[in-house]
This record gives C-alpha cells, sequence and structure tokens, in this order.
C-alpha cells in the first residue's frame, strides 16, 4: 500500500509489520514520533507485541536484551543523548549476541543544546558491536528496518537503522508499505541460539576467564564480517520479493565516473541533483552512498572505486581531533588497495546546517582544482575557492 | 550461504558466554561477617500496659478476620477484655509507634470489638483444678478477679470470698453503667466463675469466717480494696447532708437527689467525683444547674482521666478548679454556704502524697444542700490477718506482692497501687504467679523477672505457663520507632468510636462510646504496625538479593541459608517490624 509517511512513521511501519513481541523505548526528539505511532497502535490493540514504557532509554535496552535473551523479536529506537545512555548496555547487546533492531536518528550530541542532524551519535557506537545502516529516504529507512531483522537473525549481532533528524524523520514521502504476509514469508520467526529459558535455566554473561573473553570477541568480530555478505544477500532478496534493493553501496553513474563522491544519509540523494548537472556539463561525476558503515564493506567499496581519479568524501560528522568519520574509514579501506588516489575530506552539515546541491558542486569544483588532496579535513568550500 | 549459527551447532563452542551449570557451588556465604538474626521483641505498647498484652498478635489476628483468636490473645493475659475495652485509660496508645508516624492505633477498640464479637472458652484447656492446693481470694474487685483467674488457669482450687451479695467491687459499686454496663460485667464474671472458681459472697471474713479457718488455704490474696472513704470532719454537720462518693454510687436512688432544686457540691477532682457528678446529672435527667464539682486541682493535674472530664464537662457539669473547701457558714436566715479558699496541690516529696495548701485570703461561697466528698479511701477498720503490718494506710509487701506473713499476698488498692482498674488486674496477675512460684517451689522473683515484659513492671502469665517454650531475651527487647522501616506503611487517619450526644445521654444510663462497627475496625486493625512481631510479610525473602532466605513450610520459622548469605543485612533494612536484625558473625 502507497502511503504518505515521515521517515518516523515509516520506520514503525516497518518495526511493525516484523511483528516485535516486546518493545521497550523512551521518547526523544526527533525519534518521539515512533514511540508515539507504536504507542498508538499499542492503544488500539492492533501492535501484537507488547509495549514497554521505561524510566530511561538504559532501561530500554536492558528491557530489549533481557526480552530478545528469551527468545522474543525486540525493537527500541532513540537518538543523540538517548544513544549515548544506551552505550554502556550497546556492548552488553552485542556481547550477549542478541538480535536486537534499533532506529536511532540522527541528533548532534550537546553540548551546546541542539536538535539537529548530525550523525556523531551513532558514530560514536562505531566500535560497539552493532551493524549500522544510514538510510537516505523513508522507503529505505523501511525496508532496512525488516532486512536488519533477517541480517541480525542470522548473524546474532544487533542492527542500528540510522535515519536523520527532521530531514528524514519529519518530512513526509509516499512510501510503499509492504502487505504483512509478504513480510512473514521474508522474515521467519526468530529462532536464538540460546534461550534464557526458567525451565532450563542457565547463566548468561557470567564472568569467564581472559581466554574465554578473547575468543568470544573475536567470533564476535568474525561474525560482524560474516554479516557484509549476510546483508548483500538479504538485499537481493528482498528486491526479488519486493523489488526494492539498495546495495550495501548505493552507486550513482558510477560506471565511467573519474570524480566519484562517497557520503552516507541524506546528502546522498542531494548528491544525484548535483551530479546530475555535472555530467550534462559533461563533468565525469559519480555517487557512491555508503549504506552499511559496520561492517564496513572493504570489498564493495575498493569496487566502486576502483576506476576513479579523486574521491571526495562529505561527512555530516566529525571525529575532534582526526577528521570526518566516513572518510577515516574510507581512506583505511583504500590504503594499499589503490595506490595513490587522492580522497579530500569535507566536513559539512554539521549541527544540521543545510547540504544543497550548489555545496555538492562547490566539492567537484575544489577537487577539479587540485591534484593532491589537501592533508586535513575541508570545512569551507568557499574559501578554498577563492 | 553462511556458516551456522543454529544453536544445535554452537551448544559445545558457543558464541556467546552461557553456562547451564548450577551456581550453586560458589559458596557466598564465606564472605559473611555479619547474621541476620529473626527474633521478635517487645511493642512499646505492650511494654506500657500494666498486663503485657500481646497486643501486634491480637492486631495480626483480627486484621485476618480471626476476631476469636484476637480474642484468646487478650484472655492469655486479661480475664476482663470487655471491662478494659471500656474503661482502660489504655497507655499502650500513648506509646504506640504508630503516635509518631500519624495517630496511635485504637487498642482499647480493638479490644472492646473482640470482646463483643468474639467467643473463646478459657476453661477448655483442662487445666482447670488439675492442681490440689486451695486457695482464697478475699475481696472481689479487678484484682482478686485477677488473681482467681490466673490461679485457676493455673490448675488451682480457688476460693473467691467477697462481703458484698454480688461480685464485682469497684466495677460493679464504683463504675456507673454508662461507662460499663452491667451485662458486660456480668458476662465477664461468668467467664471467670467456669473456670471452676469458687464463689462465698455475703461473707465478711473476721465476721462470718475466721482467719484462723483461713489458715487451712494453702495460700491467700488479699484484695480488699479501700473501702472507707476519707471525709471533711471539720465540715461534719449539723448543715447539709454530707454523703461520700462511693456510697452514692454504689447506690445512687437511696438519697432522694432527683429533685433539682437541692444545690449539690462535690468536692474532689478524681473519677469517683466525676462519676458522682455524671451520675447525678442523669437521675435528675439532664437538670444540671444545681450540679457543681470543686476541687483543689487545676483542670490538668486532676486525678480523673482527661477524656472522663472532658464528657462531664459536655454533659453540662461545673468543674471548679483551684479550691479547697474551707468551712460551713449561715448568714441570718439565708442558706447554708460552703466557704472555699484558693488552694494550690503539690506531691509531697517525702511521702509522695498530695498536700494541698491555702493561698491567700480569697474565698468564695456556694449554697449547698448536699456535699457529695470524694477525695479518696483508706483501709479503715477494715478486718485484716491478725498480725499483717501496715504503714501509711496500705498493706506492706515485698516486690512480689508478698505481706509479712506466711503465704499472703496481696494487690489492688490495699496495696497501694495505682488507682485503675488495668493496675488491679497487674498486681492480681502478679499475685497469682508469685503464689505459683511459692507452692512449687520457685524462686519468684527470679520467675517475675523472667516473664516481666520489656523494661516495665508488666508480667506474662503466659509467658510463665509455657516457661522455657519462648526465648526470654525476646521479651525483654523493646522495638522503638527507629526500629521500624516505615516506607512500607501510608499515612491512615484513626477510626474513633462514637459517643452518645451529651443531651441524649444524660437522660438515662446508656452506655456513652458506641463500638466500632465491623467495617471501621477493619480499617483500624490494619493500621497496627505489628511492631516487632512477624507477621510472615516476607519482605525479608522478597528483598534478599541470594535467596538465602528460607521459611521453613512447618514451623513457619524464617532461617537464613548459611552456605549463601553474604551477611548483606537488606533484610535487617527491609523489615518493616524491627524483627530481623544482624549479628556478628561469631555471636
Amino acid at each position: 500500500m502507497r502511503m504518505l509517511l515521515t521517515g518516523n512513521h515509516a520506520a514503525a511501519y516497518g518495526a511493525r509489520l516484523t511483528k516485535p513481541q516486546v518493545i521497550a523505548a523512551f521518547p526523544i526528539t526527533p525519534q518521539s514520533p515512533i514511540y508515539e505511532k507504536l504507542s498508538e497502535w499499542d492503544g488500539e490493540g492492533i501492535l501484537g507485541g507488547r509495549m514497554m514504557r521505561v524510566e530511561s532509554e538504559h532501561s530500554a535496552m536492558a528491557a530489549c536484551i533481557g526480552a530478545s535473551l528469551t527468545g522474543v523479536r525486540t525493537f527500541t529506537a532513540t537518538a543523540s543523548q538517548g544513544l549515548a545512555l544506551m552505550h554502556e548496555l550497546l556492548h552488553f547487546a552485542s556481547g550477549v549476541r542478541a538480535p536486537i533492531v534499533m532506529v536511532n536518528v540522527n541528533r548532534s550530541l550537546a553540548a551546546p543544546w541542539s536538535f539537529w542532524s548530525e550523525q556523531t551519535d551513532s558514530l560514536s557506537q562505531r566500535d560497539t558491536g552493532w551493524i549500522q545502516f544510514y538510510a537516505a529516504d523513508n522507503q529505505e529507512a523501511l525496508d532496512t528496518v525488516i532486512q536488519a531483522y533477517r541480517i541480525s537473525e542470522t548473524v546474532f549481532l544487533p542492527s542500528m537503522v540510522v535515519l536523520e533528524a527532521f530531514y528524514t524523520s519529519h518530512f513526509l514521502e509516499p512510501v510503499e508499505v509492504p502487505d504483512q504476509d509478504q513480510v512473514d514469508e521474508f522474515l521467519p520467526p526468530f529462532e536464538p541460539a540460546f534461550r534464557l529459558d526458567p525451565d532450563n535455566p542457565a547463566a548468561f554473561s557470567q564472568t569467564v576467564t581472559q581466554d574465554q573473553y578473547a575468543q568470544f570477541r573475536i567470533k564476535r568480530h568474525i561474525a560482524m564480517e560474516d554479516a557484509v555478505e549476510v546483508a548483500e544477500y538479504v538485499d537481493t532478496q528482498y528486491k526479488e520479493q519486493f523489488g526494492r534493493g539498495y546495495g550495501l553501496l548505493d552507486c550513482y553513474r558510477l560506471e565511467d565516473a573519474e570524480a566519484v563522491l562517497v557520503t552516507s544519509g541524506t546528502i546522498g540523494s542531494t548528491a544525484r541533483v548535483a551530479i546530475d548537472s555535472l555530467r550534462e556539463e559533461g563533468k565525469r561525476a559519480g555517487l557512491a552512498r555508503i549504506r552499511l558503515f559496520r561492517p564496513f564493506p572493504k570489498a564493495q567499496v575498493i569496487e566502486a572505486l576502483k576506476h576513479a581519479n579523486k574521491v571526495a568524501v562529505i561527512d555530516r560528522n566529525l571525529s575532534v581531533g582526526q577528521e570526518g568519520i566516513f572518510c577515516e574509514e574510507l581512506k583505511s579501506a583504500l590504503y594499499t588497495a589503490i595506490d595513490g588516489i587522492p580522497v579530500f575530506g569535507f566536513v559539512l552539515g554539521l549541527g544540521g546546517t543545510n547540504v544543497s546541491p550548489l555545496h555538492i558542486r562547490g566539492v567537484f569544483d575544489f577537487m577539479e582544482r587540485y591534484d593532491h588532496a589537501p592533508g586535513k579535513q575541508i570545512f569551507d568550500i568557499e574559501e578554498r575557492n577563492g | 550461504m553462511v556458516k551456522q549459527y543454529r544453536p544445535e551447532a554452537n551448544r559445545h563452542d558457543p558464541f556467546v558466554a552461557v553456562s547451564w551449570e548450577s551456581t550453586r557451588v560458589f559458596k557466598t556465604g564465606a564472605q559473611r561477617s555479619e547474621k541476620p538474626v529473626f527474633i521478635n521483641k517487645i511493642p512499646p505498647c505492650r511494654q506500657a500496659c500494666p498486663m503485657g498484652i500481646d497486643i501486634p498478635t491480637a492486631f495480626h489476628l483480627a486484621s485476618k478476620g480471626d476476631i476469636d483468636g484476637a480474642l484468646e490473645v487478650f484472655l492469655r493475659e486479661n480475664p476482663l477484655p470487655g471491662v478494659c475495652g471500656r474503661v482502660c485509660y489504655h497507655p499502650c496508645e500513648a506509646e504506640c509507634n504508630r503516635g509518631s508516624f500519624d495517630e496511635p492505633v485504637g487498642v482499647r477498640s480493638l479490644e472492646r470489638f473482640v470482646s463483643d464479637h468474639g467467643t473463646f472458652d478459657v476453661a477448655g484447656d483442662g487445666a482447670s483444678g488439675s492442681k490440689k492446693e486451695q486457695i482464697a481470694v478475699i475481696g472481689s474487685g479487678p484484682a482478686g478477679l485477677s488473681a482467681c483467674y490466673h490461679l485457676a488457669r493455673f490448675g488451682y482450687h480457688v476460693t473467691l470470698i467477697e462481703a458484698r451479695a454480688e461480685l464485682g467491687g469497684m466495677l460493679r459499686y464504683g463504675i456507673p453503667p454508662y461507662r460499663l454496663p452491667r451485662p458486660i460485667l456480668e458476662r465477664e464474671l461468668e467467664r471467670i466463675m467456669s473456670l471452676g472458681v469458687h464463689a462465698k459472697v455475703e461473707t465478711t471474713v473476721g465476721r462470718d469466717i475466721s482467719w484462723e479457718e483461713l489458715q487451712s488455704f494453702d495460700a491467700l490474696f488479699l484484695s480488699v480494696g479501700l473501702q472507707a472513704a476519707k471525709s471533711l470532719p471539720e465540715l461534719n454537720p449539723p448543715g447539709p447532708a454530707m454523703i461520700t462518693g462511693l456510697d452514692f454510687l454504689a447506690d445512687p436512688g437511696r438519697w432522694f437527689l432527683e429533685d433539682d432544686s437541692n444545690k449539690v457540691l462535690i468536692i474532689g477532682g478524681g473519677n469517683v467525683a466525676i462519676d458522682a457528678a455524671r451520675t447525678l446529672m442523669r437521675i435528675r435527667r439532664g437538670r444540671g444547674s444545681n450540679i457543681t464539682l470543686v476541687c483543689p486541682e487545676s483542670r490538668e493535674h486532676m486525678p480523673a482521666l482527661p477524656e472522663e472530664i472532658e464528657e462531664a464537662l459536655e454533659e453540662g457539669v461545673i468543674i471548679v478548679n483551684g479550691w479547697a473547701p474551707h468551712r460551713l457558714h449561715k448568714d441570718g436566715g439565708g442558706p447554708i454556704s460552703l466557704d472555699f479558699q484558693r488552694a494550690e496541690v503539690r506531691i509531697g516529696r517525702q511521702t509522695g502524697n498530695i498536700e494541698i495548701t491555702t493561698v491567700g485570703r480569697e474565698v468564695q461561697s456556694y449554697p449547698v444542700d448536699t456535699i457529695i466528698v470524694a477525695i479518696g479511701q483508706h483501709l479503715g477498720t477494715q478486718s485484716l490477718p491478725p498480725g499483717i503490718d501496715i504503714d501509711d494506710g496500705k498493706i506492706v509487701t515485698d516486690r512480689c506482692g508478698r505481706a509479712s506473713l506466711p503465704n499472703v499476698f496481696t494487690g489492688g488498692d490495699a496495696m497501694g497501687g495505682r488507682a485503675f482498674v488495668a493496675d488491679a488486674l497487674a498486681d492480681g496477675k502478679r499475685g497469682a504467679v508469685a503464689i505459683s512460684c511459692l507452692l512449687e517451689g520457685k524462686d519468684m522473683e527470679e520467675e517475675l523477672q523472667i516473664s516481666g515484659i520489656g523494661q516495665g513492671l508488666a508480667v506474662s502469665t503466659e509467658h510463665y505457663r509455657r516457661g522455657s517454650e519462648t526465648d526470654t531475651d525476646a521479651l525483654k527487647a523493646v522495638v522503638t520507632y527507629e526500629h521500624m522501616n516505615t516506607l512500607f506503611f501510608s499515612e491512615c487517619t484513626r477510626r474513633n468510636p462514637e459517643h452518645l450526644m451529651a443531651e441524649a445521654r444524660v437522660k438515662s444510663f446508656d452506655e456513652v462510646i458506641c463500638g466500632l462497627e465491623p467495617s471501621a475496625m477493619a480499617e483500624e486493625v490494619s493500621r497496627c504496625f505489628n511492631c516487632g512481631t512477624c507477621i510472615d510479610c516476607e519482605m525479608c525473602l522478597d528483598f534478599c538479593p541470594d535467596l538465602s532466605i528460607i521459611r521453613d513450610a512447618e514451623s513457619g520459622i524464617y532461617r537464613f541459608d548459611a552456605d549463601y548469605c553474604k551477611g548483606c543485612g537488606v533484610c535487617s533494612v527491609a523489615c518493616p517490624r524491627g524483627v530481623v536484625e544482624m549479628a556478628g558473625e561469631t555471636s
């Protein structure tokens, strides 16, 4: 069914279609409409599962972990400060291999106080062992929630599906909402690997030896690496059944591109407009929007950029004292793989400031003028232009 | 496609830390330096009760709807719950821990309620007459009745000798029926008699039977009271009629005082004076213009109970405080007046007796036809065993209530205790225990100490009867408000009994205070904190982080699991009632 939905509501529909049995969440701007929509359905008795109204995001994640271990599908949603509060339990969730799916709506972290889009909240959780998807639009948000369960429940790692404050969370777009029986067919009921079962008591996450700890860490890493392949497979299956697939990288006019923009989220969809206009001018510009950030799809990125002469990265995030985080990850993937390719790191759109097609044009113009990338990130295209 | 993550493939090499082994191998009890001790303690109400009644247990049973059980708890220590539920000065309520929280619990209301609504056969335990010894109790007031009751329950043969025609002493002849309806008294007497007590009424020792004859008994309990009223000889007639308060109360109709033109002055500030005023008010059917009570004490220092004073004032009795009678005088052919002088009352530093001194020369005169004198009683010419020591108008005793003669014990007013029913009942109980000790060759001081409640004077006959079955330490430790964990309680208004309207009650001798309705009583019983008394709330069990508190299903006794209790003390903090305490591991 085609509906006009905000990104938040699209994510909520996605969640409902997966029939989560336990949803534990706490409201926070700009995620609250997800919580409210789910509560509304709960009130109407059409949610199916149980909605737990907890006293904090920390408790929300704790509840999801406990519920997930008993073998039920769990969902939660948060943003920014709420995600930061969960931090301790994000490690726990992946450590107990609980395939929880969470929507995080990117919002700039305090201080100072702000409500607008920035990816630093979710990227700060990079090393917690969660799979991370960055969606560019509302349809992708819905589809990725459904895909995430299938991936998570295969490799037993939790997934975070990331939307952006207001750019996706509150903007209405036409969204194709799949039929329930189609989703049921795509996503089988959750079977836990190890069930927390009072009738067969077990201790989870008990104290282990140093060696055992190391082994569990490595197993988690291997599962995360496996998730690349699983995610690719699940996306293919999804496309087969629903007619929509995204790939791990969303590539646009990349086949013959010499200058390639690598970015994520909504800037990726804005970039298409800029690239179209550059192409009209005969410039061989292309786009690779990174959809799966963790595990980082190194092979797919290398494959996508193998013909490029220059690469620009736009990050709506900043690792203070280093550079944009996607840029850093990309460089790490390219090092030794593609020799000497210049990577221009742009940090734009911080605090939710707008990144327009003109800004993106400016990025390509900037790249055109230099043979070598500067040794540090670029905050201001205009200044460099002058 | 990808490798197998299914459980069956991972059970022996799991990718998550999971263990199906029992954690019971970890004996965390080794970490313990303190251990919980479960021991019931004495609540302040019970310590304050002259009879040491187990109030929290009675409340607990009543809260579960077991009114008969609650009555049984009262009857363990008190033969007269129906009387005390009406006339007791309830020192328990003054000490109630709940008083520090919102309002004290209505203990007297419960005592009355269980007596009026419950049934329990005190003779049912079959102890009556199981012992061979014979004991005579002389005087059937509360002290004597209490001695009879407890001695009979211990199994002795008891003969109760009463000079008057009916049993009850001051309960019958001193307390008016609007405070203690006679059917209630009869019911209580019947209960005591059901234990096989042999009563001889209209028998005055020294006249109808000699003290020598009584020597055939193994022990005597003298509860003869103070039968002679103090008078004011300096005011003696000719002039107005002079009646003692007790004579008036014993038979109010005998004095022809129904006509309200007869100006009556009542002199005295105790309960007898108040009762006389209120009784007079009733025989005059509420016409109270000529009923005036004058006493030397200030209002707050009157010996009468505050609630009695309040009720008398409501009924229209005029109370004049701070004046002592001085002289009668007559001006010409006018009416006779009684002059009063401004007075002060002090307690004598050496004697402890009340000393009245007049102050200044101010005089107030009241015209008077009849004077009712209610300023106390003394032994008078009462016949007592020859050779018994008397001092300051009281029978001399040791701490166990034993008089100067062998095998003679005493209690009640004759011994000079407090003039309240509950205290007289306590004297009778102490006498019963002391007599039992004497006859069984036990050390009575030690036994009274062992069975003593808290740090107070009350003795538990229940404990004396059961002996070693209960832990004596538990009878001494008192639970103060600070021991309680009041987080579990919420504020709740006390349910007070209704009173008849003053205008209505002065027209009859109907009982002034009504009993609580069952619904109100149900609310009131739920207010009791059951201080120091385990009522199986199981907070300790619920809060124990190590699941180490165990309740034995058969005995109901709580203990801790020594293998796993870490001695964290959460149970003792959680216990709302101060029952669980931490003790050193080595103690």
